[in-house]
């Protein structure tokens, strides 16, 4: 870095600046200056040539002109976007002093780092493709492995050998894999954060988690034997846990996943079928575009799951296919859900803001609405003619209203949690009343 | 001047209360606070930015309020997301006309009438085709034209036996699948130029790859192996390699070869079974029935495709007559020599280049002119050739 070492030496603004950046060498500085985003040398560098915006030049700091680049604030969601795409984190320092009354430069925090696989904001999310960050810790023949969905709360974790990695990753197309320096990884399809190897260690990991997951240890997890899995976590939940910077309580349970659920398919055979993207890396035509017409994202990105994880187990299939039938004998009834389903937000996602804290008045109202429409969408999905649809309903919905099937809600606190949602946006209309003259 | 006060006419100015204080003075007015106003100018003024701290507060509190409720928000989503695949798969089943596939017990694949998904929504009229896999009938040889089909088929059996294992309705009449453990799929040839692996080298480590791992109960997808290396290398390769698939792994094994040499070991192993797409040459064209039938391809019409495609025509008529040289050198008993003899007998003259002229020669549309033009060509060709 082009910095000269004697920090004193340095405007207190640049003093200021240059505190926060050692804490994040390497990732992007977005420095909150007024209405705009600055970012200073290399890092103003890097930007002005990923984004194609102008690099110019501020003062002079410890002898020498400061490079600067910057972004306005109010457009800085499509720059980050673009960034993240490219695989950059960018932590973004905002002022939270008042101008008016500090002496000197005004105070400045953290107020967010976005990673690739961290994202949950709505504005910088695909809908349509789930967005999950992986962390590797390698053995001598297997790599531990695990996978979380922030935005819904997922965690996951299996070990194997480690030559079936690529085709691991190929299955979960992680956005973002965080793995130890000197782990060599060919060929990642995505972002790769690097990690000191010490932040892989399973006895550190066993207790963070635990802690996290509300339990004494892992056993209830079914993960116990699994100590390269349990360190790969433990790296990935310490990771997270430092760039949200906020309680997590929405992860609450960790999954082993065991290969022998799936039918195997290897990276070449996921490529050359054209599940979800073409050879070209096309979105279409392909599989799932012939096959997606679904309402919501949800439903979007469960099908692509589904499509890469083939089963084994006859009996979820047998009942899938069962309620596809169901459903294809009433296309009255299906039409119907889609129709609902249409006006249902993305509660998933929703959800994971509402536990990361970010969520936005819009989210709730949104989330209001879809909850109204359950009773509705209960009652619709109730042909309750045929085993396979009993079977299912008290998973699918808690809303009270069925009336074929004569079941408690399973969940008699949410017709409350509905309530509060729906009186929020009188408590959340902006006062736009003026000051008083 | 900013907030409020109590505007008092200069003439009664000197009646106002001891506790106005004087805030401005104006040519005919004096204007006066007192701490109550005060009181209330500061609460007015505050009001916005406390409405605001307020409004973050009772958000926070809301949002504080609905986190115990996380855990049952996301069973809903995950509902919503079920009953939305679902529904709309429904949907697809009668659009697309997809039907239930069937789960068995046994081992094995059947398919009457499957379609490729993907490739059907693309052409006018897709031909459909069947499938047939069980414990003595594990590989299928899969001999045709280029451009016959050869390579949808494959996926096709692929992917109607992938969406069956996601519990989806599949694009066939019927299908039948028994445990299927792997799938594999060695299609086409991706240059791994950046990696610095050839084309051969790409293709022998996926082969290699599946040899090691696919086991009876897996779906084997083989395209044209050996086809990046000499031909007698590559045939003794895919022969091997076959082989190893029926005899050792046992898997479920497409296996779609231009080497007709390979058709032979349906005689040595009774689990292989030759099948072949044909084409028909129809006047000048060649029209490709993309329909799978039993037994080996009679001929593989690599030189009518060449012309399909635009290769001058002097080179076509030089590999005819070449074609027809290695098949005379090639004639000797056995099975495969009987098989080329059955199409192409040993005693037929190679096709005249102003034969095939006067094929694609529609007389009628003719001008006597040209007619004339045409006997000149057609006599300067019986001088040149041959």
């Amino acid at each position: 870095m082009s910095i000269a070492k004697e920090p004193t030496a340095h405007t207190p603004m640049m003093q200021q600046y240059l505190g926060i950046k050692a804490q994040h060498p390497d990732m992007l500085l977005f420095y909150r200056m007024g209405d705009f985003y600055e970012l200073f040398f290399d890092d103003a560098e890097k930007a002005a040539r990923l984004l194609n915006i102008t690099l110019t030049t501020r003062g002079a700091s410890a002898g020498a002109p400061i490079k600067m680049a910057g972004v306005p604030y109010h457009s800085a969601e499509q720059y980050l976007a673009r960034l993240l795409k490219l695989g950059e984190s960018v932590v973004i320092a905002e002022q939270v002093g008042d101008p008016a009354t500090s002496k000197g430069p005004v105070d400045r925090q953290v107020a967010r780092i976005v990673t690739p696989g961290t994202l949950t904001d709505s504005g910088l999310l695909d809908e349509t493709q789930d967005t999950l960050i992986l962390a590797i810790a390698p053995g001598t023949e297997t790599v531990g492995v695990a996978w979380l969905n922030l935005a819904a709360g997922r965690f996951q974790v299996t070990e194997v050998a480690a030559t079936a990695l690529p085709a691991l990753l190929s299955r979960i197309r992680p956005a973002e894999v965080l793995a130890p320096d000197d782990f060599a990884l060919n060929a990642a399809p995505c972002a790769v954060r690097r990690l000191a190897p010490w932040q892989f260690d399973t006895a550190g990991a066993q207790t963070r988690l635990a802690q996290q997951l509300g339990s004494r240890d892992l056993a209830g997890f079914g993960v116990a034997d699994l100590p390269l899995a349990i360190a790969a976590a433990g790296a990935l939940l310490d990771y997270i846990q430092t760039t949200q910077r906020t309680a997590l309580p929405h992860i609450q349970s960790i999954r082993a996943e065991r290969d022998s659920d799936f039918v195997q398919l290897d990276a070449a055979t996921r490529r050359n079928l054209e599940l979800t993207e073409t050879l070209r890396g096309e979105a279409a035509p392909t599989l799932l575009s012939v096959l997606d017409t679904t309402a919501t994202g949800m439903g979007t990105r469960l099908l692509r799951h589904w499509l890469h994880h083939p089963l084994r187990d006859r009996e979820i299939l047998t009942r899938r296919r069962d309620a596809i039938g169901v459903l294809a004998d009433a296309p009255d009834t299906a039409a119907t859900l889609t129709r609902l389903l249409k006006s249902c937000a993305d509660v998933e996602r929703i959800s994971g803001r509402i536990a990361l804290k970010n969520a936005r008045p819009r989210d709730l109202s949104g989330l209001r609405d879809t909850l109204a429409l359950l009773p509705e969408l209960a009652a619709a999905s109730c042909p309750a003619t045929t085993p396979a649809c009993r079977r299912c309903k008290p998973r699918w919905l808690p809303a009270p209203t069925c009336m074929n099937c004569s079941r408690a809600p399973s969940s008699p606190s949410l017709p409350a949690c509905c309530a509060k949602a729906a009186s929020s946006p009188t408590v959340l209309m902006p006062t736009s009343t003026s000051c008083v003259r | 001047m900013h907030g409020f006060y109590i505007e008092v006419s200069r003439a009664q100015s000197e009646n106002v209360p001891d506790d106005y204080r004087r805030r401005q003075t104006l040519k005919n007015a004096e204007r006066y606070i007192t701490p109550e106003l005060k009181a209330f100018e500061d609460k007015a003024l505050s009001a916005q930015d406390r409405a605001l701290a307020r409004e973050k507060a009772l958000f926070e509190a809301l949002l504080e309020a609905l986190t115990p409720h996380v855990p049952d928000l996301l069973s809903i989503a995950a509902a919503l997301a079920e009953i939305d695949v679902l529904a709309s798969q429904a949907e697809r089943a009668c659009t697309l006309r997809l039907n239930a596939p069937e789960y068995s017990e046994e081992p094995g694949i059947v398919i009457r009438g499957g379609r490729h998904p993907v490739v059907e929504v693309q052409v006018a009229h897709f031909i459909p085709n069947d499938v047939t896999f069980n414990r003595s009938r594990q590989m299928l040889l899969i001999t045709g034209p280029n451009m016959g089909g050869k390579s949808t088929y494959m996926r096709q059996v692929a992917l109607i036996t992938l969406l069956a294992c996601c519990g989806l309705w599949v694009p066939a009449n019927s299908a039948k699948i028994g445990d299927v453990d792997q799938i594999f799929t060695r299609i086409g040839a991706s240059d791994d130029l950046a990696g610095g692996r050839s084309t051969f080298m790409v293709e022998m480590t996926e082969t290699a790859h599946i040899l090691h791992n696919a086991s009876a109960s897996s779906l084997v997808l083989l395209d044209e192996i050996g086809r990046g290396t000499s031909t007698f290398d590559g045939l003794a390769l895919a022969w091997a390699v076959a082989r190893h698939l029926v005899t050792a792994t046992r898997a479920f094994t497409l296996f779609a070869t231009h080497y007709f040499e390979l058709t032979q070991l349906a005689n040595e192993f009774k689990q292989l079974a030759n099948v072949h797409l044909d084409a028909k040459e129809h006047g000048a064209d060649l029209v490709f029935l993309h329909a799978v039938e039993e037994g080996p391809a009679s001929q593989s019409y690599g030189i009518q495709v060449a012309r399909l495609a635009g290769v001058p025509s002097p080179v076509i008529h030089a590999a005819r007559r070449h074609l027809r040289e290695l098949e005379d050198a090639q004639l000797q008993p056995g099975p495969q020599g009987d098989l080329f003899a059955a199409h192409l007998p040993n005693d037929e003259p190679p096709p005249h280049p102003a034969l095939d002229q006067l094929r694609e020669l529609d007389p009628d549309t003719l001008t006597p002119k040209a007619a004339l033009d045409m006997l000149y060509a057609l006599k300067a060709l019986t001088d040149t050739s041959l």
